[in-house]
């Protein structure tokens, strides 16, 4: 009978363990029932848009450049040392044929983010050659698409030119710096809980243990008691 | 200790119980009032919202938590006064154990329920139980808090024991008497039982410290885990832990005196426990004092940044005229009345104490308000006022106190017999002639 | 005698029924961290705030408190007028920083603060008993709690979510909470949207990019560039929210 009540109280301590501490000791970020439900309906994919395809991508208007405006050479090229990225060069040249000095070029990345954007990489002056270039480590894997748009200048109107590339190289991911002493004071919890359950395992002893004692040595009752 | 004081000794330990005298009532009526005033206050808050309270977006805690802290930390009397004693082999605790253990239980059951008056929504209480995060100073405290008083009410219930069946022998049968005899256990004095019973007891004075160290440790890692500059310090816990003695010890005397004068227990509490109680009060006290020198001195060195604004607020700031009155007029003053020689020391003792006890309550007040009111941002300084739904509440919860003594006195005895026997030895066999007068089982 | 349990055997039972629970609670963390391992995230929301260009005309807060339907004295985000050394003041808004070593996140007894895959905060105002130890140990007062009612009345027709947690629930904890709500459809946050100065970009720290509804930005060259830096970075709270320092600079209107 005690063997029982022993196994009993063993089993739903532990169901207890699992569902309780155990549970709140997830990571909470990947608790499952804390799937992220949007107030909206049609949420879809949205939220974790990168270069992934969205469900309905907002039209984007084609980038085309002015008729009458310089031509945009652009070309893209894998860096001399690999951990750099990629080198993307462009080369203004007027409609006549001449190459733009000191133009003002500024290269962009095509993102979706919030609908579609153009993401500013960086920026620099054409040489006599009209040839400018800046080096480009995308922050994902995937199609890159880049945007150089020329700023104009003189008679010249401002115009666009654009390329596209599959980047095999990418900057290294984003990771937060959480301080190493976390992992470790996961487990002190445990060693409360622990701790815990020998204390209560005492005060139930002092308890239980004493008052059976004291009934148990009660002896035959007295006469005085048997009139009660 | 010989028969004729042994039975005047549990004659007047018995006195209260089943005296249900005009004195008796009107207590108890007036401290229902003040209670059920309370109660009324508190519904009232919860129909509408803890907007009636004081309480706003800058400092979110207020009263109640300051009771909360308080009230745990007058339970501390018990432990101090009932364990420790008793493993120090004090005899002289042996009148004042019961008291300071009911005391301790009534403190703690009044303080326990102040973290839900606390709660935005209290009818979501039990979710700290389902939803339970270990990681949370909110949890162990309530895993703390509920031993504690698991422990405390065994701690109280053992050494009744025999006190129960030393009251069950002396009533008429009635039902009453056997609730009695069931609770007693049939207890009959053999040595065996007498062993185990010393063996439990020993067991959880020993147990009761620890615990009562954890709680107000939890209760003062609430504050000291925040990164707050009044808070987070730590000799928090250190502190709270000895605050909570301090006031603990100021209320036993304090309760002791009263007992003492309404149950009319002059020839067994006498002036010399008034004297040995001093002196407990007097060592927590400087004991106290030392930790606040040492925390405002590594503060005040230095001067940094997060500490300075609420070191300047309460040393020459708006909470200055408070925390001077609580270092004077709440510790050192005090301190010193009673430890000084002369004349009328239970007055003076009992003055001190209450002194002690407001200004534990000031120092309460100190902590939590200023820490919630500095600037964490570049605003101002937070502001505080209690409306008079937290002062009613807090009146309330400060009469549950005596009542719910009041009540336990009138069926338990007042002071622990089984205690004084087992301090100054068994008396000789008694007559049967000799069975007090006083054995009644009803109201007089 | 019989039926008394020997301390022996009392100690034994014990230490078994310890090791028993302790080994059931490490269960859920084995399969919770195989999980964590598969779904990485694919978005880290972040938030740059740039001093040089607010102005303090609060249409952040005021655009916050109508999205959400707020009371008053709900300010998710808090524009502070900080006076600096040379006599001079600038406006310094503050959002909720989500931190990653968020204290709010620790202290919550029953995880109605959690945070999500996208590193945002968030509370479940359906879970939130109201203790309030969250707002007290916030460093950034960030946080708010409902003492009254909200000013509109429930919907019956839409739950209120901790995503989109309107109308706030009375006796609960609010915060900002980067409108996620509104991100999931591709729309930018109530405040970013808001500011007549630009002056607040949203950004994602997987993807590196940041806009502020009219120009795109490098988030990681942006933030180096600017020399941008975190509020009370020093508590380890590892908030999201970068500030570009300045004052004192006569805005470009």
């Amino acid at each position: 009978m005690r063997r029982i009540v022993i196994a009993l109280a063993a089993v739903s301590l532990a169901a207890i363990g699992l569902l309780g501490p155990g549970r709140s000791l997830l990571p909470v970020s990947t608790q499952p029932a804390r799937a992220l439900a949007t107030a909206a309906p049609d949420a879809a994919a949205a939220t974790h848009a990168g270069h992934d395809a969205v469900s309905t991508p907002a039209a984007r208007p084609a980038i085309v450049p002015p008729a009458d405006g310089a031509r945009v050479i652009v070309t893209t090229r894998s860096a001399t040392k690999v951990e750099q990225g990629y080198v993307i060069e462009t080369r203004i040249v007027s409609p006549d044929g001449k190459p733009v000095n000191e133009a003002l070029v500024r290269f962009y990345d095509l993102v979706d983010f919030f609908g579609p954007r153009e993401e500013l990489i960086g920026s620099a002056r054409t040489d006599g050659q009209g040839n400018a270039a800046i080096t480009y480590l995308p922050a994902s894997l995937g199609q890159s698409e880049i945007v150089v748009r020329f700023a104009g200048q003189g008679s010249l109107v401002p115009s666009v030119g654009t390329a596209t590339f599959e980047a095999t190289v990418a900057a290294p991911p984003y990771r937060s710096d959480q301080p190493g002493l976390l992992s470790f004071t996961r487990l002190v919890p445990y060693a409360a809980g622990a701790i815990l359950l020998a204390v209560w395992g005492l005060i139930a002893f002092a308890l239980f243990a004493t008052a059976r004692g004291i009934a148990v040595r009660a002896g035959p009752k007295t006469a005085k008691e048997d009139a009660a | 200790m010989d028969a004729r004081t042994h039975d005047s000794y549990v004659e007047r330990a018995m006195w209260p119980i089943g005296r249900g005298d005009r004195k008796f009532w009107f207590s108890v009526v007036v401290l229902s009032a003040l209670v059920a005033a309370g109660l009324y206050a508190y519904v009232y808050q919860v129909q509408r919202g803890l907007w009636v309270t004081g309480l706003n977006q800058k400092v979110s805690w207020g009263f109640y938590i300051i009771n909360c802290v308080f009230f745990i930390g007058i339970s501390y009397g018990g432990a101090m006064t009932s364990a420790i004693l008793r493993l120090t082999n004090a005899k002289w605790r042996a009148p004042l154990t019961r008291i300071a253990e009911a005391t301790a239980v009534a403190a703690l059951l009044v303080g326990a329920i102040y973290p839900i008056i606390d709660l935005g929504r209290p009818d979501r209480f039990l979710y700290v139980i389902q939803y339970a995060q270990v990681g949370s100073p909110i949890v162990w405290d309530l895993v703390a808090i509920s031993t504690y008083m698991l422990a405390s009410l065994v701690f109280l219930y053992l050494p009744l024991i025999p006190d129960l069946a030393t009251t069950r022998d002396t009533m008429r049968p009635s039902f009453l008497r056997r609730i009695y005899g069931a609770l007693a256990l049939g207890w009959r004095g053999t040595i065996g039982q007498e062993r185990t019973l010393q063996r439990g007891i020993a067991v959880m004075a020993v147990l009761i410290i620890p615990l009562a160290v954890s709680v107000h440790s939890v209760l003062a890692w609430l504050f000291a885990v925040t990164v707050r500059g009044g808070w987070h310090s730590t000799i928090f816990a250190p502190l709270f832990v000895l605050a909570a003695m301090l006031s603990g010890v100021a209320a036993v005397i304090i309760v002791v005196a009263v007992f003492r004068k309404v149950y009319g227990l002059q020839q067994f509490i006498t002036r010399k426990h008034f004297r040995y109680l001093s002196y407990l009060l007097i060592a927590l006290g400087m004991g106290y004092l030392y930790f606040m020198v040492s925390e405002y001195l590594t503060e005040g060195y230095v001067l940094d940044a997060d500490t300075t604004p609420v070191l300047e607020a309460i040393f020459i700031g708006a909470y200055a005229p408070a925390f001077w009155s609580f270092t004077i007029g709440g510790l050192l003053f005090p301190l010193a009345l009673a430890a000084l020689p002369g004349r009328f020391l239970i007055g003076r003792v009992c003055f001190a104490s209450g002194l002690v006890i407001a200004g534990m309550w000031l120092k309460r007040f100190l902590i939590v308000v200023p820490g919630m009111a500095e600037p964490m941002m570049p605003w101002d300084w937070g502001r505080y006022a209690p409306t008079w739904v937290e002062v009613t509440i807090t009146v309330g919860t400060a009469a549950a106190i005596p009542l719910i003594l009041i009540l336990f006195f009138r069926f338990f005895p007042v002071m622990s017999v089984h205690e004084m026997e087992e301090v100054e030895g068994a008396p000789e066999p008694r007559h049967a002639a000799l069975v007090p007068s006083y054995a009644s089982g009803g109201d007089e | 005698m019989a039926g008394q349990m020997s301390r022996r055997q009392l100690l034994g039972t014990l230490g078994g029924l310890g090791t028993g629970v302790l080994a059931a609670g490490f269960v859920p963390i084995a399969f919770a961290e195989a999980e964590a391992a598969e779904t990485g995230p694919k978005r880290q929301w972040a938030m740059v705030i740039d001093l040089r260009k607010c102005d303090g005309c609060k249409a952040c807060t005021k655009a916050c408190q109508e999205t959400h339907h707020l009371p008053e004295s709900f300010e998710w985000i808090k524009v502070f007028e900080v006076h600096d050394k040379q006599g001079g003041s600038f406006f310094m808004p503050r959002p909720c920083f989500q931190c990653e070593n968020a204290p709010c996140l620790k202290v919550c007894p029953v995880a109605a603060t959690f945070k999500t895959n996208d590193g945002v905060v968030l509370v479940d105002q359906d879970r939130c008993i109201g203790c309030r130890m969250c707002m007290a140990a916030c460093p950034y007062g960030a946080r708010y709690f409902n003492y009254g009612d909200p000013p509109i009345a429930s919907n019956p027709f839409q739950r209120p979510t901790p995503e989109f947690p309107v109308p706030q629930q009375k006796g609960t904890v609010g915060k900002c909470m980067f409108c996620v709500h509104r991100s999931a459809n591709g729309e930018l946050p109530a405040c970013v949207d808001a500011c007549g100065m630009k002056a607040i970009w949203i950004g994602d720290l997987v993807e590196d990019v940041a806009t502020n509804g009219d120009e795109t930005v490098r988030l990681s060259t942006f933030i180096k560039e600017n020399d941008a830096f975190r509020y009370k970075e020093e508590l380890g709270t590892g908030p999201r929210v970068y500030y570009i320092a300045g004052h004192g600079q006569l805005l470009d209107y």
